[in-house]
């Protein structure tokens, strides 16, 4: 009943001005975190490599009913590493970029990169350590990171962390990027729950591109 | 004449030789005195003593605890070099805190080779286990790396940063969040924010 609720309440937003399509997004990759021998988080009842494909292919399905090209750097339950994840996902050139993970905890965190020093400070080093794809990105991935935070904390009434880190899997992609972890705990992922995190985040990616 | 000579040389002979034997109970004397007290022998006993009784030393171990570093202090046995130190904190990191406090660290891990490069990089060679059987999210690897990089840092001198390999190898990550591939020091010594909403 909350999923059909949740659905009618999409579609009149998006019927709504507010959603109406301006440059807007149409590519949008889509990366599961972990998979193969990774499993990532392990619970009796979860492993969080399934997880996060489940999902990821649920927001596919969904994005492409909008009208968007969705790209999922892994498909089945296979080891991809960072730098496959990396040239994967910007091969694709997208406008937004998501990589999903669960958090240990009850709660979503959602991550930006973060860049310590000015361009200016940089050693040659550190600058092609770090890379200068998502540093032209970093306002957009902040105001993506925002509407995100948003938009799951009110579906969800969950503890919402920001977290700005160095991390590899989102420094060197080309486009607005995030890492969301969703929770691993306090939280069953049976079909419907998967459903509604897919429509959550979806959700998130549509307002951002409203905005 | 006669008479009066005899008594006067034999109190000079009684006088010299009482002076030679206060000479010789001199030596002697002295003799004693200096073996009782620098005796090498006796000096290596007691350092030895000392070591087996108190020659420990406390290092300083950074353990992520409730999403942040934690300070804990670990009694080992002294060392000489900046090697055996640095090898002693990275056991001792393995082990994990002391008490009931998770802190992330993979269970079974040992370290199987430590070696400081000319550059003044620590190279760190650990068993599969450091990757296997961490269980975490990107913070929890995170702070792990850098709670094992701020170990190193505050108890070694001069090293450059630190590298971790896994079974003599080089990894991309252990928990498919944090590179390894560059040196702890430019991947975990910056900073992050974080806000918390409810």
């Amino acid at each position: 009943m909350k999923k059909i609720l949740f659905f009618v309440v999409l579609c009149i937003l998006l019927e709504s001005p507010l959603f109406a399509q301006t440059e807007g997004i149409n590519i949008v990759v889509i990366d599961p975190g972990h998979g193969g021998y990774d499993f990532g988080i392990r619970t009796s009842k979860l492993k969080e490599k399934d997880i996060t494909l489940s999902i990821a292919r649920q927001m596919e399905s969904i994005l492409r009913g909008e009208g968007k090209k969705v790209f999922v750097t892994r498909k089945f339950d296979q080891y991809l590493s960072i730098a496959e994840r990396l040239s994967r996902a910007n091969r694709k050139s997208p406008d937004v970029f998501l990589s999903l993970h669960l958090s240990d905890s009850d709660g979503f965190a959602v991550y930006v990169t973060w860049y310590e020093e000015t361009e200016a400070e940089l050693t040659l080093k550190q600058y092609y350590f770090l890379s200068s794809r998502q540093r032209r990105y970093l306002y957009e991935s902040r105001a993506l990171a925002t509407i995100m935070e948003d938009t799951l904390k009110r579906e969800f009434g969950v503890n919402v962390v920001h977290r700005e880190m160095p991390l590899p899997i989102l420094n060197s992609i080309g486009a607005p990027a995030l890492l969301i972890e969703m929770p691993s705990k306090g939280i069953e992922y049976d079909e419907a729950m998967r459903f509604r995190m897919a429509y959550a985040i979806v959700i998130g990616i549509l307002l951002y591109e409203q905005r | 004449m006669n008479n009066g000579e005899k008594p006067k040389t034999l109190k000079h002979f009684v006088t010299a030789v009482f002076f030679i034997l206060l000479f010789v109970a001199g030596i002697v004397a002295g003799y004693f005195f200096f073996t009782k007290n620098f005796s090498p022998s006796r000096t290596e006993s007691t350092k030895t003593v000392n070591r087996e009784k108190g020659d420990f030393t406390f290092i300083r171990l950074y353990y992520p605890t409730d999403g942040r570093l934690q300070l804990y202090e670990s009694r080992v046995p002294r060392k000489d070099s900046n090697l055996s130190i640095a090898e002693a904190t990275v056991q001792e990191y393995l082990k994990g805190p002391s008490g009931d406090v998770s802190s992330y660290v993979p269970s079974d891990t040992r370290l199987l080779g430590i070696y400081l490069g000319s550059d003044g990089i620590l190279y760190i060679d650990l068993s599969d286990e450091f990757r296997g059987n961490f269980q975490g999210d990107a913070l929890a690897e995170f702070l792990l790396l850098r709670g094992l990089y701020e170990s190193l840092l505050s108890n070694v001198y001069g090293i450059e940063g630190v590298k971790i390999l896994i079974e003599g190898k080089e990894v991309e990550s252990i928990g498919g969040h944090i590179s390894l591939l560059s040196p702890l020091g430019e991947v975990v010594s910056q900073t992050m924010e974080e806000n918390a909403e409810q």
